[in-house]
């Protein structure tokens, strides 16, 4: 089962949320990460990570610093800021609040 | 990482990610990360890190595969005798073929006309209009069906063995131009049964027996023409739906220029034949006396005259087309019943 446009698109930000919580990425990292979670369940056109990471950093959620990686590259990572913490933290919130509503009126009517 | 790919790989995905520009204080620093991400996943893919997808591996498979639009125009040169050859293009092929042996059929009563106007100017008396009439007529009749086969034949080898008939490569409206100007130029078909006085004496005399071999040969010719037609139109695999549609076909043919003609009405001379002589020089049998006191002889190229296609003569005309294509469908069907293979234009595969 593929889920719809629309709800992939609205748990974007707290999927790149949930990943940079626990340690600071950059991109390539954090579509792997989110598309070894996801499992197959959905998958992502890889570019357009891009524009939604570049949208949290101008929201101050995230805050980005070059680095140098091992190999000689410089990667831009990519850090969760506390605002970004407590928009993570409301947005699953909301997001189990509604999961909840949904799956309660979902059982209500036998779907 | 990075130096593990080629120069030529790491070009081209400079030239991707340059080709996303956003803002050109912003451009060097998003296109480095963006090309970053694009090396990581093609490094990822030839050291077997990034496991591949069922898309993903159709993406690939379709990129190394070709574009389809090119494959299937070089498979079509290749395999030119496999193209789809529809029942319409068979029909209007075979179609043209008979418009045109309509035609010669026409042309020949000129030649009659003229050479027995020559006789008659020559010799004196009426001519042998008559027995020459029939025995032109009959002469055009087996070799038009002899040549209408050979022609059927031809493009049935031509495409057997990968050439191209005009009929494969022209336009389905390049065609319907080709049937609509043949079927306009029966009009122009002479005929040598007009101009006549009603008073000329015409030697029409011929045996009886003669007459029943003329019809008996007729026959044979125009039944010969159906089953050619029918077997034109028919390919393995054999549907009754194709023999069913090509015997319409053929009724069509059959009664759609007669009943054009007839709802013309015309009988407008194109071309007069008309020689102005002496009555007594020449007889003055089978020339028509004019106004001026002078004699017209036979009208060679008109328009088909309303007064010789009455409703009767195309009526009867259909009613012989149904009765020769259903003799010659039950003959065919009894032929491919020992000759399962027979089958027209379709190609050897």
């Amino acid at each position: 089962m593929r889920p719809d446009k629309d709800l992939i698109g609205a748990s974007t930000t707290l999927l790149i949320l949930s990943v940079l919580v626990r340690e600071p990425n950059y991109g390539y990292q954090i579509l792997r990460r989110i598309n070894d979670e996801a499992n197959g369940l959905f998958t992502w056109q890889e570019g357009t990570i891009y524009p939604v990471l570049h949208k949290l950093e101008k929201a101050d959620l995230v805050r980005t610093q070059w680095q140098q990686a091992d190999t000689g590259r410089r990667r831009k990572y990519y850090y969760i800021t506390a605002k970004g913490r407590e928009a993570l933290g409301s947005g699953t919130g909301q997001w189990e609040a509604f999961h909840s509503l949904v799956t309660r009126m979902a059982e209500q009517t036998n779907v | 990482m990075s130096e593990l790919l080629s120069k030529e790989i790491r070009a081209k995905v400079d030239a991707l990610s340059k080709s996303i520009a956003v803002a050109h204080e912003l451009d060097s620093e998003i296109q480095t990360e963006l090309a970053n991400h694009m090396e990581d996943k093609l490094l990822g893919y030839a050291t077997g890190q990034e496991r591949l997808s069922e898309e993903d591996a159709f993406i690939l498979m379709r990129e190394h595969f070709g574009k389809p639009s090119v494959i299937k125009s070089l498979l079509q040169n290749v395999h030119r005798d496999a193209l789809h050859l529809s029942l319409a293009r068979r029909l209007s092929a075979a179609a043209a073929v008979h418009f045109v042996f309509l035609a010669a059929m026409g042309f020949t009563a000129p030649i009659t006309v003229i050479f027995s106007t020559w006789f008659q100017l020559t010799h004196g008396g009426s001519g042998p209009y008559g027995p020459l009439n029939t025995s032109v007529n009959v002469a055009i009749i087996v070799i038009g069906t002899y040549v209408f086969w050979r022609v059927l034949l031809h493009w049935r080898d031509q495409l057997r063995s990968g050439g191209q008939p005009w009929f494969q490569r022209w336009r389905g409206t390049q065609i319907g131009i080709l049937l609509c100007l043949l079927i306009f130029f029966q009009l122009f078909i002479p005929t040598s049964s007009t101009n006549y006085h009603a008073n000329v004496e015409i030697d029409y005399s011929t045996s009886s027996l003669v007459n029943i071999l003329v019809f008996i040969i007729a026959i044979t010719c125009f039944v010969s023409l159906a089953v050619a037609w029918l077997w034109w139109s028919d390919t393995n695999p054999r549907t009754p739906r194709t023999l069913s549609i090509a015997g319409l076909a053929w009724l069509a043919m059959a009664g759609l220029p007669w009943s054009f003609l007839r709802l013309l009405s015309l009988d407008i001379h194109i071309f007069d034949t008309s020689i102005t002589t002496n009555p007594e020089t020449s007889g003055g049998l089978m020339l028509w006396r004019m106004s001026d006191g002078g004699y017209t002889a036979i009208c060679v190229l008109r328009l088909w005259p309303s007064s010789a296609l009455s409703i009767w003569s195309v009526g009867i005309t259909f009613a012989a087309a149904v009765f020769i294509i259903a003799f010659a469908k039950f003959f065919y069907t009894q032929l491919v019943r020992f000759y399962p293979d027979i089958s027209g234009p379709k190609a050897a595969a």
